[in-house]
């Protein structure tokens, strides 16, 4: 048994001077075992839709006050909050869940002034930001002020009021939290300037499902191949360094590149950050 | 052959590797919310390298079908990986 550990990680005249999990078939393993993890996941979502998913402390009023702090840096008016606008942004967010689709457009050929529209809200202007699966109001915020055409928005002096939904549902069978900004200005001129209801009462209103802590399918994802492409970048690190010692001459790819190649992915898995924006 | 004195051997070829790396690296970080440009910057490294491995292993005199697959499958497990999580 401890033979067998041994050709699996070190090089040994056995397996060819070629540990046995840097050795192409076993990569084609790793392909194949990660590749029956990803359906998995996906069979587990369409089986038990809801059980995986995203958990979020995100709220109305965080992301209000996030947005109008990055407005005040730019030195901006700040945006009224607008009940109408919100209830847009909600009826939007309960679109996507209801229809099973993440953009502006829906397949029905909605489009974001729709909303709009059906709350009542005549506008001279307007525009939407949209965003998914983030933990965190700051995370979320400030992938919209990396994105150009986000942060355009945000930073738009057009805009006087805003809208925000926060809802909570099932979308693609994962558990997720979808979060809408509707911006606009009136067309009459004339600006509200309501509270944010509190999250219990929007969520009251309109989430079709509870956030509470889920098993994020990303994460799953994530843990495997982190685990695995550490797991190769160690076998590759012990097997440079035994090759040296033992100078050896073998037929093998360079581990130095390989090496490089994972450690790149590996660090981009690592800093990547959570959620999607739209 | 080892790792480190094939760095040493090669010098040139494993710095233009070690670019490669830095600026697709860079790339990714700098449209860090722009997912569409995120997967061709992997799409477009991981060929890079498959290419830089074809002239490093040609200039060595061992191109051979077994090391094409090699990197063939380094890089299908990398591009799996990355699909199903950055994006």
């Amino acid at each position: 048994m401890k033979f067998i550990w041994q050709l699996l990680f070190f090089p040994h005249e056995k397996n060819n001077h070629r540990a046995l999990i840097l050795q192409p078939s076993f990569i084609g393993i790793f392909i194949a075992i990660y590749l029956f993890n990803q359906s998995l996941i996906k069979s587990f979502t369409i089986a038990r839709p809801g059980v995986l998913g995203y958990s979020s402390e995100i709220t109305v009023q965080k992301v209000l006050d996030l947005t109008n702090k990055e407005r005040q840096l730019h030195n901006l008016p700040p945006l009224h909050f607008n009940n109408t606008l919100s209830l847009s942004a909600a009826d939007k967010a309960n679109d996507m869940f209801s229809h099973n689709y993440w953009a502006h457009n829906s397949p029905q050929g909605k489009t974001p002034w729709d909303f709009f529209r059906i709350e009542g809200y005549q506008y001279s202007v307007a525009g939407e930001n949209l965003a998914k699966d983030f933990y965190d109001t700051e995370s979320m915020v400030t992938a919209w002020m990396n994105s150009p055409t986000h942060k355009a928005n945000i930073l738009n002096t057009k805009y006087q009021e805003i809208g925000i939904g926060v809802v909570n549902g099932v979308l693609d069978g994962v558990k997720t939290t979808l979060v809408v900004q509707h911006f606009g200005s009136p067309l009459n001129g004339q600006i509200t300037s309501d509270a944010p209801l509190s999250d219990s009462q929007v969520l009251a209103e309109i989430a079709p499902a509870s956030p509470a802590l889920t098993i994020s399918p990303l994460q799953i994802s994530k843990t495997v191949g982190i685990i695995m492409f550490g797991l190769i970048i160690g076998v590759l690190i012990i097997d440079g360094y035994l090759t040296i010692k033992n100078q050896t001459h073998r037929l093998s790819g360079s581990s130095a590149g390989h090496i490089g190649f994972l450690a790149i992915i590996l660090l981009l898995l690592l800093v990547n950050r959570q959620g999607t924006i739209f | 052959m080892n790792l480190i004195r094939a760095i040493r051997q090669k010098p040139l070829e494993y710095f233009i590797l070690l670019l490669i790396f830095s600026i697709a690296a860079f790339l990714f970080i700098f449209y860090r919310s722009d997912h569409f440009i995120q997967r061709r910057i992997i799409y477009g490294s991981s060929a890079t390298y498959f290419l830089w491995s074809l002239y490093h292993h040609y200039r060595q005199g061992d191109l051979h079908l077994s090391i094409i697959i090699e990197y063939l499958l380094f890089i299908v497990l990398a591009l799996i990986v990355t699909a199903a999580t950055l994006f």
